[in-house]
């Protein structure tokens, strides 16, 4: 059997929360009524011991003090006394005197009286030393009555000091026992205060746990059980579940558990009740709301889409009389809404090209299919738009009709784009003339029109010459303006119905029509020759281009005008080959010569790799030594069946077709590999110089191959120098520079070759590391007739040394021409007088002759060369 | 307080009905004097915490404050206004006001007066008696001692008597009435030996019994270099009847003259019965008075206070002295006396005070005939009587004895103004003791004594102001014809 409280005391059964306050509240006075009794009793000892201690030490010492200070206070009326001088003053202190030793006398005995108690010795010294003081004090007095001062002093010194010392000592000596008995009387008050408090916290402790405890218990049956009560109102107020209200006890909170367990199931059940047909109706409230989102959301979205549709859209009833219009539709015609609105549907469309609308609506309602179409439509402000005009039938939920739609939509950005589309497709951006596919439109037009009339027509194919030097000496957007002044010249010599258009690059094509007879486009051609002969003008520059024109005849030369065009190209080639600005006729021959140069190119593309190429070497002659110092290399062709072709024929092929990266390549590093073996077989080390092509240079990984021909041919870099054109050096400065810098890094000499012949300034020399101008040999050649070519030889020298440069020249043929390059202080040249290009077997004994003969004799000025090779 | 007040009562029943004339009741002053105070603090005239500042002389505070100071707490008690006392120095009235600029109420001698009014450094306190309905007159029973004489210069009252000094001489009684001393003096002179009437008497009782072997001087009078003129101006005023005054009417000294020499000569004739340090520097009061009270000396001179002294319990001299009449000198079968105020203290308000009024105020609750029987004859105190009660209380005469006190009520009679009366009479009376104590040495003759005094006072009242000196003068005398009241068997 459990035992509890209530068991152990023998309680009732029942014992309700008011009776346990009660009970509580009862234990808790008894023990604070303990407490203060304990306490009382605690403060009376205490308070009585201090009394006690007050009485039998404090007082005494008090009384001590006192007394020591009025025994001091008589001694300093006795020494004053013997310092006064008047006789009145004197005898008033006397008095004073007389009055505070008899209030001390009696003072001095009280307190041995008091001390015989504690201490008779003390008390018999005490009376002893002073009545010996009050002796001498009493002399003083009668000296003083009698007026002796000098007697007072006498005695003050000598008489009553050691009496009065003694006195001071003995109350000192008592004071100090006194004090140390106080003290310790002090000491065992506080011990045993200390004492009573220990035991009165420990009573306060010992209660003040019990108390709690009984606080913690009851507080802990209460709060636990109406924390569980709380707890499962709690749930039942949430809904939930929480089972049967264990909680014991017969008091009111038992009676209130008992009761709660009766609400709860109560409860329960009403709230399944309700919980099932609340989601029965949330079921239904929540689909019938689905389907109205889901049918209004559709319908702020067709509302927001007709709305804000871009398509101008107008709604009429079946009857045509219009209903709806958004605001697109005002933006796109112009047409206010309010004007629309009870209007019949035909009214809508008026202004611009005239629509039958009556008939589309006819046609759309008749169920055939919705209507559409595209005009230019007028605004009310009279502007013009492209508009696609649409009609469809609306249906209802039950598939009858019901409205008219009818759309609008502002496609003139779409129309003009269309339109530009076209322009581009047949027209050239740059200079607005047809472009080639207009051209071959036009050009079979053409033919048509003369087929059907009976009559000739002329495609006269030119080509600019020189055009791409331009364009790669000043840039892109000189070309660029170069043609389309070019273009303009064009179209003011042919009539307005004839066609100019650009092909591509800078070949363009004429087209003449109504011709009688082929020759008649000879005043054409000349026309055009003419309006060239005039140099064109470019950011104040002066550029001189002409043409090279090839004509064909429809309908001899073609009857197609791919083949017409063709054989006016070729005729420009052959124009070309006549030596520029001027027109040739196609003829039979020229198509053979299109296949040869075809023929030429397919044989070029495996020259290499069947070893038909082959380096020759040009000496170049140091004028002041006459010795051998460099050559130039230059390539050849050797063809099985076509022999020897020269560099002119295959070299221009081989740019236009890329295989000159690879040519030049080869050239490059068979040109080292051949110096380096030279200097190994013992010949002196000469330089050797090789052409660069624009291309070439602009390899992206030119710097690799020199590098990497230089590293296996073992040849020092200072041999090897590369003859750079100034078309190289003009454009696109900066890479350029660059390229030419990490160059000479490398240790290569760089030559400026045709150094003459191009059309930039000169400013570029000092800004390039070039070791050597070229002089070309145009100049050179024929120096010694013409007087212009000599003065530009000796400008060019002037100039080379005033910057710090060589010179070579080139073209060196008589021995005329060598004697002014001396005199003028050329530094090198080279040409057929000095040395024909040979191959590298004939270089060898050349070169071997060139040390026998300790090179050249150059004489001076007005005398001869010996020539000894 | 009570008793006091009761014997007070029976006093002035008995003195009215002696006199037939009543100055006040006694506390009456001090009962109107704190009405006053009342009345001032509640009209806002003072401030309730002001403060009154007494400036007295070392060993006086006692003398005027009471045993403990238990006057000054009954004032500051009764009033709430507080009071604060300090020491100043032995030294003339004239430089403690000068230097104490906040002094309100501090004490003066009779003759330093003209001085202080001239240089307006007191207060005349006439109009604030009228005000508040004090009376000053002097009369019986225990009105002031001749408060005119003691602190008036004309109209103007500017001292309140606090402390009543006059020359009082004493003689060696026992010697007087011993039968042998008296068989022998009357073998030399003829006649008894008996209290003088004449200067003549006095240095023939001085002479015969000056014998030093026998340890016994003649007189122990002052003779040193200060303070002579208190003892020599008796002799001189008493030269002619009813007085002889110093100055003319045009301030010319009248000392230059046979009643100078005489005086002067009558002065330094004592010298030769007098112990040899008489003359040496310091030689005051504090030495010839243990010199009579201890029997060395048959004559000696100071004030009533000596009395007290010599009665003391340690004298020689208790009940062996007597206190004597001035003596005078015979003017046509008639002798004339005079005596002066010396050395007593009277109040005076300092004209620079903050608390004037209250000063006043509490100089006459103070002097009050009931309050100042706290002060006078106390032990610790050196207040002499200054009311004429005073000199009936019998704790008084069993101070000063009744027969001196006797004396020196009768001694009011022929009291005459003190000092020169003019102001700078300090530097008048300094010079005057110089050429006594040059005379008294040897050094100069009566004669050129008196007529070098005569020479340096006239350049004093030439270098002060012959024309402001005259006027003072004049004011100065009429004090000398002053009828104040005095007890009945003396009053002329």
């Amino acid at each position: 059997m459990k035992l509890t409280l209530r068991s152990f005391f023998r309680l009732p059964s029942r014992f309700g929360l008011l009776a346990q306050l009660l009970a509580g509240f009862a234990a808790g006075g008894l023990f604070v009524t303990v407490l203060m009794v304990v306490g009382n009793s605690m403060l009376q000892h205490t308070s009585l011991r201090l009394v006690t201690m007050l009485e039998e030490h404090v007082h005494p010492l008090a009384q001590l003090h006192q007394l020591q200070s009025r025994i001091a206070a008589l001694r300093n009326l006795e020494l004053e006394l013997a310092t006064q001088r008047d006789v009145f003053v004197v005898q008033d202190h006397v008095a004073r005197m007389r009055s505070e030793l008899s209030g001390v006398d009696v003072d001095v005995h009280e307190f041995a009286t008091r001390l015989a108690r504690r201490s008779s010795d003390s008390a018999i010294r005490l009376i002893g030393h002073w009545q010996e003081y009050h002796r001498r004090l009493a002399q003083q007095i009668r000296l003083a009555d009698e007026m002796d001062i000098a007697a007072v002093a006498r005695v003050t010194t000598s008489g009553s000091h050691l009496p009065f010392t003694a006195v001071q000592e003995l109350l000192a000596e008592v004071a100090a026992n006194t004090g140390a008995a106080a003290d310790q009387a002090y000491q065992e008050t506080v011990d045993r205060q200390g004492d009573q408090r220990k035991h009165f916290l420990i009573l306060v402790m010992l209660g003040g746990a019990v108390i709690v405890a009984g606080l913690a218990y009851s507080g802990r049956m209460v709060v636990r059980r109406i924390r569980v009560l709380h707890s499962h109102a709690y749930k039942l107020a949430q809904g939930e579940d929480s089972g049967v209200v264990a909680i014991s006890g017969h008091d009111e909170i038992g009676d209130l558990a008992t009761a709660f367990t009766g609400m709860r199931e109560q409860v329960l059940g009403r709230e399944a009740a309700l919980r099932a047909a609340r989601l029965e109706l949330e079921d239904r409230v929540e689909a019938r709301t689905r389907d109205l989102r889901q049918a209004n959301g559709q319908l702020v979205l067709f509302s927001q889409v007709v709305e804000q549709n871009p398509l101008g859209i107008l709604i009429a009833n079946i009857d045509g009389r219009i209903d709806y219009a958004n605001d697109a539709y005002l933006r796109i015609t112009g047409q206010p809404v309010s004007t629309l609105l009870g209007q019949p549907l035909t009214a809508a469309v008026q202004g611009g090209e005239p629509v039958d609308m009556a008939a589309a609506i006819a046609e759309t309602l008749s169920g055939t299919g919705a209507w559409a179409v595209e005009r230019q439509g007028r605004r009310a402000d009279g502007s013009t738009y492209w508009e696609r005009i649409h009609l469809a039938l609306v249906h209802d939920q039950q598939g009858a009709s019901a409205h008219l739609l009818l759309s609008r939509e502002d496609i003139s950005e779409r129309h003009a784009q269309q339109e530009k589309i076209a322009y581009q497709a047949h027209y050239d951006s740059l200079t607005a003339l047809p472009n080639r596919a207009l051209a071959q439109d036009r050009l079979l037009q053409t033919m048509e029109h003369c087929h059907r009339e009976n009559c000739k027509a002329a495609a006269l194919f030119l080509d600019l010459d020189n055009f791409k030097q331009i364009n790669d000496t000043l840039g892109h957007a000189t070309g660029d303006e170069l043609l389309r002044q070019a273009a303009t010249r064009l179209k003011t010599v042919v009539r307005n119905e004839d066609t100019v258009a650009r092909l591509g690059g800078d070949e363009f094509l004429i087209i003449i029509s109504d011709l009688v007879h082929g020759d008649d486009v000879n005043v054409v051609a000349e026309k055009i020759r003419a309006a060239f002969a005039t140099p064109f003008r470019v950011d104040d520059r002066e550029l001189v281009t002409s043409p090279s024109i090839g004509i064909a005849i429809y309908p001899e030369d073609g009857s197609e005008p791919t083949m017409l065009l063709r054989n006016a190209d070729l005729a420009m080639y052959e124009a070309k080959e006549a030596g520029r600005n001027t027109y040739r006729f196609f003829s039979g021959a020229m198509n053979v010569n299109a296949l040869e140069r075809l023929n030429l190119l397919g044989q070029l593309r495996g020259a290499l790799d069947r070893g038909e190429m082959a380096l020759y070497f040009q000496p170049q002659i140091n004028l002041k030594t006459g010795r051998l110092v460099g050559v130039e290399t230059l390539i050849r062709w050797h063809h099985p069946e076509m022999g020897l072709v020269l560099p002119g024929r295959f070299i221009p092929l081989a740019e236009e077709s890329g295989l000159m990266l690879s040519i030049g390549s080869w050239v490059l590093r068979e040109a080292c590999r051949q110096a380096a073996a030279w200097q190994r077989a013992g010949l002196p080390p000469i330089v050797t110089a090789v052409n660069l092509s624009t291309v070439q240079f602009r390899s992206p990984d030119f710097f690799d191959v020199v590098e990497g021909a230089l590293k296996d041919s073992g040849l020092d870099p200072a041999y090897l120098e590369l003859e750079l054109t100034e078309s190289i050096l003009i454009r696109d400065t900066e890479p350029v520079l660059e390229r030419a810098r990490q160059l000479k890094a490398l240790g290569v000499l760089l030559s400026i070759d045709d150094f003459g012949t191009g059309y930039s300034s000169l400013s570029y020399l000092k800004r390039f590391p070039v070791d050597k101008l070229k002089i070309d040999q145009s100049f050179v050649r024929n120096m010694d007739t013409d007087t212009e070519d000599a003065a530009l030889v000796h400008a060019i020298i002037h100039m080379a040394r005033s910057l710090g440069l060589k010179t070579i020249a080139e073209g060196v043929e008589t021995e005329n021409v060598l004697r002014q390059l001396c005199d003028c202080h050329c530094d090198e040249a080279q040409g057929y007088f000095l040395g024909r290009p040979m191959p590298a077997a004939n270089f060898v004994s050349y070169q071997q002759d060139q040390r026998t003969a300790a090179g050249l004799t150059l004489p001076p000025s007005g005398g001869h060369l010996a020539r000894i090779a | 307080m009570g008793r006091l007040r009761w014997m007070s009562g029976v006093m002035v029943v008995a003195m009215a009905a002696m006199t037939g004339v009543s100055e006040t009741l006694a506390g009456e002053q001090a009962d109107r004097a704190l009405a006053a105070v009342k009345s001032l603090v509640a009209a806002g005239e003072v401030k309730g915490d002001a403060v009154i500042k007494l400036a007295f002389k070392s060993g006086n505070i006692n003398s005027f404050l009471g045993p403990d100071l238990e006057l000054q707490k009954e004032w500051e008690k009764r009033t709430g206004i507080m009071i604060r006392a300090r020491v100043i120095p032995q030294q003339a009235a004239l430089v403690n006001l000068k230097n104490n600029p906040d002094i309100d109420l501090t004490v003066a001698r009779s003759n330093e007066l003209p001085d202080l009014l001239d240089q307006r450094l007191v207060e005349d306190v006439v109009p604030w008696l009228k005000q508040y309905g004090f009376a000053m007159t002097g009369g019986l029973p225990d009105g002031y001692i001749r408060p005119r004489l003691q602190g008036a210069l004309g109209d103007r009252q500017v001292a309140i008597p606090s402390d009543g000094d006059i020359a009082i001489f004493y003689l060696r009684q026992d010697l007087l009435e011993n039968p042998v001393e008296q068989a022998a003096f009357h073998k030399i002179y003829g006649r008894k030996p008996d209290i003088p009437r004449t200067w003549q008497e006095y240095e023939q009782l001085v002479a015969f019994f000056h014998r030093p072997a026998q340890g016994l001087y003649g007189v122990a009078e002052e003779r040193d270099e200060s303070g002579g003129w208190m003892y020599w101006l008796p002799r001189y005023l008493s030269q002619a009847a009813p007085y002889r005054p110093l100055f003319d009417e045009g301030m010319k000294p009248l000392i230059d003259s046979p009643a100078g020499v005489a005086a002067t000569e009558s002065y330094i004739r004592t010298v030769r019965y007098s112990p040899p340090e008489i003359l040496a520097d310091g030689k005051d009061y504090s030495y010839v008075l243990p010199l009579f009270m201890q029997g060395k000396a048959f004559a000696t001179a100071n004030t009533i206070a000596a009395a007290k002294l010599f009665n003391a319990a340690g004298s020689a001299v208790r009940g062996k002295f007597v206190a004597i009449p001035m003596p005078g000198h015979n003017q046509g079968g008639k002798i004339v006396r005079a005596n002066v105020p010396i050395y007593g203290n009277t109040l005076v308000v300092s004209s620079r005070g903050a608390q004037r009024k209250l000063a006043f105020l509490f100089a006459m609750w103070l002097t009050d005939a009931d309050n100042s029987i706290h002060t006078v004859g106390v032990k610790g105190g050196h207040t002499d009587p200054y009311r004429w009660h005073h000199v009936k209380e019998p704790r008084i005469e069993e101070l000063y004895t009744a027969a001196a006190l006797k004396v020196f009520a009768d001694e009011w009679g022929v009291a005459l103004p003190s000092g020169t009366g003019v102001p700078g009479d300090s530097e008048y009376l300094e010079v005057l003791d110089q050429h006594l104590w040059l005379a008294a040495r040897g050094d100069l003759s009566a004669a050129e004594a008196m007529h070098r005094t005569a020479a340096a006072w006239e350049k004093i009242t030439g270098r002060r102001g012959r024309d402001k000196q005259i006027k003072a003068l004049h004011l100065f005398n009429t004090n000398f014809t002053l009828k104040e009241p005095l007890p009945g068997r003396l009053n002329p």
